[in-house]
């Protein structure tokens, strides 16, 4: 193929998904940042032009420092859990048996389902007068520990991190499975020999050698968590006054019930701004593998 | 010496016994932890048949007594259920197949082809997976609804045929696996690129492009977001929005809702039974060769 042809060749795979993405992506994340600057009701075409007003507004307001602090409890909490909890799983079920193997899939598949059907499963659970969870706490006589779980401002939010975990866990489980099996065995079988066994060997051989699957995953965490919207808009639409709201269920409560596009627009770019500093801090804060240049 | 050797054989056996024991407690855990898990799965379905007064009683009864399989017949017709299963298709499939198509050719592009600027360019796209669609969703929201766009389904189906950040990356993965050898042969005999790719890639990369398509499919059928501020007209809604509708209407009903529920997630659960392996693949493909 001549070099010229080739040249052709390549735009035309490239530029028709080049120019239609950045239709789709690229354009927008500009008008994004350019619409934040705007007094904007949606319905109307007038915009009036007022610099970085909504971002003062915005610092001002004192739920999107509420919702944000949602947002980033959400995070800590569930990312400790789900760390925890599918590592061990990970490591349990890893093996290659049938047994092993169906334990997989059924972590996995609530990965797949509606997060409409998870948020309707999990309301049933903790329905106050006779979901499952109070009915069992009422069983073993934890009467008075049977509260309006989603109606609590105290335990609204924690309901929902619960929910979040659930639907979440498999695809963790899977990630460091597959890393798992990444590490020869005679690494493993080495470190036994030298006496490695238990959370020595976790501590010492295990997560060193996982250090950039746990970085990869702390991030896409920290996405998740800072993104998350259809759970508790579906669950608790915020309340109970507010003590679910969440960076996204305000934006658009913003957007599409008060029209607030600019301002709704702002809070966008503030979230991203965020999702990034975020990932941006986990993967430096765990740079260096602290097994890795310890003479 | 005959003690000693004894002994070391009952510390041997010991030390299987406790292998064995301490594996059988992992798989005792691991089953317990799985039921809890599959519980809200159960709990979902044998509330689907039980009967109004049934629902809530002092202790879960896990298998309904009476069995009321009215349930569903009445929940499918509280709710058009079919209308929105085909409205679901219907998306689910052009989406698949955009995203399919319009992924795979500049994948391509990225593993298998030498041109400047192609990291910079790709490293720019993985910059937007990072993009929470939330950033971009006003924006796009609004050039939809200047095109006229909002309340069809042409905000849904649209853009999955310029392709998605995530497919492209997770087929550049696969395709860089590919000896680069079968290319340059080919290039010797005088093939075309066009041609290698459609007679050499694709053929090699057919579990890659399922699970791309299986994703896309998933995506689909579970969006809620997008058919919520996009979807005006009920009868247009897909099952994840059509279902809300229904727990709006029905949230004191829980044996439909229930119905409603299990009759959505099934096709999901008998999807996923048959493809969990190109799902599994898919998520080691992202995770670990990243």
């Amino acid at each position: 193929m001549t070099p010229r042809a080739r040249a052709g060749f390549i735009t035309l795979f490239l530029l028709p998904a080049s120019a239609l993405y950045a239709l789709f992506v690229v354009i927008p994340v500009v008008q994004a940042f350019a619409f934040s600057l705007y007094r904007w009701r949606g319905i109307s075409a007038n915009r009036t032009f007022i610099g970085l007003e909504n971002f003062q507004q915005l610092f001002n307001d004192p739920l999107v420092w509420r919702a944000l602090s949602h947002n980033l409890l959400l995070f800590v909490g569930t990312s400790v859990v789900i760390l925890t909890v599918s590592l061990a799983l990970a490591h349990a079920v890893g093996a290659e048996s049938a047994l092993a193997r169906f334990l997989r899939s059924v972590y996995l598949f609530p990965q797949v389902i509606s997060l409409v059907v998870v948020a309707i499963l999990w309301m049933f659970i903790l329905n106050p007068s006779f979901g499952i969870l109070n009915a069992t706490l009422k069983a073993v006589g934890l009467k008075e520990w049977a509260i309006t779980w989603l109606g609590n401002p105290y335990t609204a939010l924690a309901s929902i991190g619960v929910a979040h975990v659930w639907h979440a866990l498999g695809f963790y489980i899977m990630l460091f499975a597959a890393a798992l099996r990444t590490i020869p065995t005679d690494v493993m079988e080495a470190a036994t020999l030298d006496g490695a066994t238990g959370l020595v060997r976790l501590r010492y051989v295990t997560l060193p050698l996982l250090w950039a699957v746990l970085r990869i995953a702390l991030v896409y965490m920290a996405i998740g968590t800072m993104n998350i919207f259809s759970l508790v808009f579906l669950m608790t639409q915020g309340g109970p006054d507010r003590a679910t709201e969440v960076m996204l269920t305000y934006l658009y409560e913003q957007a599409f019930k008060h029209s607030e596009f600019g301002y709704a627009t702002a809070l966008a770019v503030v979230n991203f701004v965020l999702v990034m500093a975020l990932s941006g801090a986990i993967l430096t804060l765990f740079r260096h593998n602290p097994q890795e240049g310890r003479g | 010496m005959s003690a000693q050797v004894t002994r070391l054989a009952q510390w041997r056996q010991s030390k299987v016994w406790r292998k064995r024991i301490a594996t059988a407690v992992v798989y005792v855990v691991l089953i317990a932890l799985s039921i809890s898990f599959l519980a809200p799965f159960a709990l979902m379905v044998s509330t689907s048949l039980k009967t109004e007064d049934r629902i809530f009683t002092e202790h879960i009864e896990w298998i309904p007594n009476p069995i009321r399989w009215q349930n569903y017949t009445e929940a499918l017709q509280s709710f058009p259920f079919l209308l929105y299963l085909r409205n679901t298709l219907f998306v689910c499939a052009l989406v698949v197949v955009g995203t399919v198509i319009s992924s795979a050719l500049p994948a391509y592009g990225f593993a298998r082809l030498r041109w400047k600027g192609r990291d910079v360019m790709f490293l720019i796209m993985l910059a937007t997976i990072m993009l929470p669609a939330q950033v971009t969703m006003l924006p796009v929201f609004v050039m939809f609804r200047n095109l006229g766009w909002t309340g069809t389904y042409l905000p849904l189906v649209v853009p999955p045929f310029f392709g998605s950040a995530f497919a492209i990356f997770l087929l550049r993965q696969f395709f860089l696996t590919i000896p680069q050898e079968l290319s340059d042969a080919a290039r010797i005999d005088g093939c075309s690129e066009w041609r290698i790719f459609w007679q050499i890639i694709v053929p090699l990369s057919v579990p890659a492009l399922a699970t791309v398509a299986l994703f896309a499919f998933i995506g689909a059928w579970t969006d809620f977001i997008n058919p919520l501020v996009y979807l005006t007209d009920e009868s247009t809604y897909t099952l994840a929005v059509g279902l809300q509708t229904f727990v709006g209407r029905h949230s004191s009903e829980w044996n439909l809702l229930m119905a409603a529920a299990t009759v959505v997630t099934l096709p999901l659960m008998v999807v996923f039974f048959f493809t969990q392996k190109l799902f599994i693949e898919g998520i080691t493909l992202t995770g670990i060769k990243g």
